[in-house]
């Protein structure tokens, strides 16, 4: 993993030649103004933010998690009413719709209505699966996308 | 959970993601770099099985190529311009549109607009050097751009040009593109050193993670649309109107489908050329949901299209370059100068190439030039001192000896680039006005003009001011009637002149009211010796003292009738019935000031055709 982090920052160093360019311009350009974003340490940073390279950014949690433990998680989240945690169980990319359709509803209750476990896959194909839940409403499907067994939810 | 991260691996994440969100404030993607080659690939393939015999030859390599590079490198932000609204047609955030992308060349020298939000004064200068301009640009270009000919057609550059042309026709078979969904991804530097597929939008993470699903794709037919932009401009509404993107699901659109319950999932379908389709699933936390099942059913129908439409677009760049299919290759080339030059049966000793400054030709290639040679030596593509203005930016730029602009310096409003540097500017407003389309506009003496005055639709700007336009209507002082000044319809028969006047609230004049407007004729004018009026109108009776006067000699240029009036001096009808022919209506001709009675419509008669002008009056 060391090896991995170093080579991830090799070649931003070496192939990365729009960093350089990029420091050209800033050299050359009084009116770059980055320092919303710019920082020296992570206390710089707001929330859970660090700093890498002088620029606060977000961390991206890729450790191992089932879609079992996915669900579970998300169930755990929503009993608790704490949507930022919600939304960690889904994909980046349905964090404004997630948000737009919780917030201010009532998430404890959300959760008592979701169906009980394990959760029983009906498609699987790489990354991707697909698991089914019945309620007394219906069946439904709970879409995962799992790159490196780090289960993601995208919509159900 | 969080915790239990692996914080070296979840560091080596952050450090890449930090290097891709300082360099680009947010991403968006197309397929996948994985699947565009497969959709390339596909498409030739079906180009081929199409076209068997034809000697236009296609490097599957160059294309597969071209369809990666449209998204590499990540960094820089060409993705931006892979949107189309499906329905108007406009690009994501302002950027152009993929048609507009894939037409202009200036837009794929590849900088964001200095005032656009995007540009945080990092790097969106890079042009597009190795891609379209390169191809397309600096050796006299192919498709769609310069020179069209086959010879261009067939350069291995050419076409990773339309590759790239094919990637956008790909990208609007994604339901994200042509709803403005845009959709995080990391770039390519993630992707290989983590091996981390992040796309965000779960119609492209299936294609991306399903590589065997080229393989239901059944392209039939070739589409010919007859331009890249009609190909695009299809291809966008077809995936707009029938499928959703994840985060713009058309829930008015869905709800109105027909729903379907199977084993306790519900459905909802749409017929799509003549095949039913699941275009989305009810949801139990989300109102409707793309299950995989739904998207692998859109898959077979979107990507078949955009195979299609890639296949009918490596068509039409034939069809534009070798137009009779008779050109077959020579891969013989040689140096004319810097100059490579090719011989084909389609144009002997024909210029395939100009090496320009920075290339050589050498042994029918052109090379790069060393730098070895040049003055501050180093090594190649490293940056050149030499500064120069870019006038569409006005900004100085320099040259890194390969070809490459990179932004020094942005000039400010109140300053112009010249020569190599920022000047400010000595604007005296030049008190000169001027005409823009119905605007007039000032001059402040630095070439930025600006609206002093905006003339309303009842003006026209003439040379440096909005003067009124002519009125539409002409009140004869004597009568007060008020007549059209232009001629409102003809030659037509009468009951359509009373018609046509009665539409625009105004109506046909009485013999009385038309012959008022005379001028200039004893006999005919108002109060001569001419008997003909609305009371006495029977040409038995009242035509008598009516002989007309020399024709052309009026007043008006040659007509009998004011100088206000405009349009045909001729015939023109009256609503004044002749008593004694009740098929015929009375008129008056101008050209020789004559008043007599004409058939309303029908077969002409001896007085003559039975259609004429109208002037309407109120």
């Amino acid at each position: 993993m060391t090896n991995l982090t170093n080579r991830i920052r090799e070649s931003i160093t070496a192939s990365g030649i729009a960093l350089v360019v990029a420091g050209l311009l800033a050299a050359s350009c009084n009116n770059n103004n980055n320092s919303q974003n710019s920082c020296a340490k992570d206390t710089d940073c707001a929330g859970d933010q660090v700093c890498e390279y002088n620029v606060c950014a977000d961390v991206i949690d890729v450790s191992p998690r089932t879609a079992q433990q996915t669900w579970e998680g998300l169930y755990t989240a929503l009993h608790s009413n704490d949507l930022n945690q919600v939304l960690k169980y889904f994909t980046k990319g349905r964090k404004e719709y997630c948000t737009q359709l919780l917030e201010g509803r009532d998430l404890p209750s959300i959760a008592d209505s979701m169906p009980s476990l394990p959760l029983q896959p009906t498609f699987q194909r790489g990354n991707l699966s697909q698991y089914e839940i019945i309620t007394d409403t219906g069946r439904y499907g709970v879409k995962m996308y799992c790159p490196h067994d780090h289960c993601m939810l995208i919509d159900f | 959970m969080t915790t239990a991260c692996s914080s070296i691996f979840r560091k080596s994440i952050l450090a890449a993601i930090t290097a891709a969100i300082t360099l680009t404030p947010a991403l968006t993607s197309g397929y996948s770099i994985k699947t565009h080659p497969r959709l390339t690939e596909r498409a030739v393939q079906f180009y081929l099985e199409q076209n068997g015999n034809s000697n236009n030859r296609v490097d599957l390599d160059a294309l597969k190529l071209g369809s990666v590079n449209e998204d590499s490198p990540d960094l820089y932000i060409r993705s931006y311009n892979h949107f189309e609204n499906w329905e108007d047609k406009s690009g994501l955030w302002g950027f152009s549109s993929a048609a507009d992308w894939a037409e202009n060349g200036e837009l794929q020298r590849g900088q964001v607009p200095l005032d656009h939000f995007l540009n945080t004064g990092l790097l969106w200068t890079k042009p597009l050097k190795y891609y379209y301009q390169e191809a397309l640009g600096d050796f006299g270009g192919g498709y769609p751009f310069g020179d069209q000919s086959w010879q261009q057609a067939i350069r291995n550059d050419n076409q990773q040009a339309l590759g790239h042309i094919a990637h956008l026709e790909a990208d609007l078979t994604v339901p994200a593109h042509v709803r403005m969904d845009p959709h995080a991804f990391l770039p390519a530097i993630v992707r290989e050193f983590a091996d981390f597929e992040l796309h965000e939008d779960s119609y492209e993470i299936w294609a991306a993670n399903y590589p065997e699903a080229i393989s239901e794709l059944t392209p039939t037919r070739i589409p010919n649309y007859g331009s890249l932009r009609t190909f695009y401009d299809e291809t966008s509404h077809f995936t707009g109107a029938h499928f959703s993107s994840d985060n713009r699901i058309d829930t008015a659109r869905i709800s109105s489908l027909e729903r379907r319950v199977e084993d306790g999932a519900t459905y909802y379908y749409d017929t799509i050329d003549g095949k039913d389709v699941p275009i989305a699933r009810k949801g139990f936390l989300m109102p409707y949901v793309l299950d995989w099942r739904v998207l692998e059913e859109q898959w077979k129908i979107s990507a078949t299209r955009g195979v299609e439409g890639i296949a009918g677009i490596i068509t039409l760049y034939f069809e534009i370059t070798n137009p009779t299919g008779d050109c077959t290759p020579n891969p013989v080339s040689y140096c004319v100068g810097n100059n490579v030059y090719v011989d084909d049966n389609c144009g002997n000793d024909t210029l395939y190439q100009q090496c320009g400054n920075s290339y050589s030709c050498q042994e029918g290639e052109c090379n790069p030039i060393s730098n070895n040679g040049h003055p501050d030596g180093g090594s190649e593509c490293t940056p050149d001192p030499y500064l120069h203005c870019v006038d569409r930016w006005n900004a100085v730029f320099r040259n890194d000896r390969c070809g490459l602009d990179i932004i020094v310096q942005q000039c400010t409003p109140s300053q112009t680039c010249q020569t190599d540097s920022c000047v400010t500017n000595t604007c005296t407003p030049s008190s000169t006005l001027h005409c823009v389309g119905n605007s007039v506009y000032n001059n402040d003496g630095c070439g930025h003009d600006t609206v002093v005055q905006n003339c309303t639709s009842s003006q026209t700007c003439q040379t440096d001011s909005c003067r009124d336009n002519p009125p539409a209507e002409y009140v004869d002082s004597n009568t007060r009637l008020h007549w059209q000044v232009n001629v409102g319809r003809g030659p037509i028969d009468e009951i359509s002149a009373e018609s046509y006047c009665q539409s625009i609230g105004w109506r046909l004049p009485t013999v009385s009211e038309l012959r008022s407007l005379i001028r200039g004729c004893a006999t005919t004018v108002t109060g001569g010796s001419c008997e003909i009026t609305n009371e006495c109108n029977s040409f038995d009776h009242c035509n008598t003292g009516c002989r007309p006067c020399v024709t052309g000699s009026g007043p008006d240029n040659g007509c009998y009738w004011p100088n206000q009036l405009q349009g045909t001096c001729s015939y023109y009808w009256t609503s004044t019935v002749d008593t004694f022919d009740t098929r015929a209506n009375w008129m008056v001709g101008f050209e020789n000031a004559e008043i007599n009675s004409h058939l309303k419509w029908g077969s002409t008669n001896d007085e003559g055709s039975h259609s004429h002008y109208v002037r309407c009056v109120k």
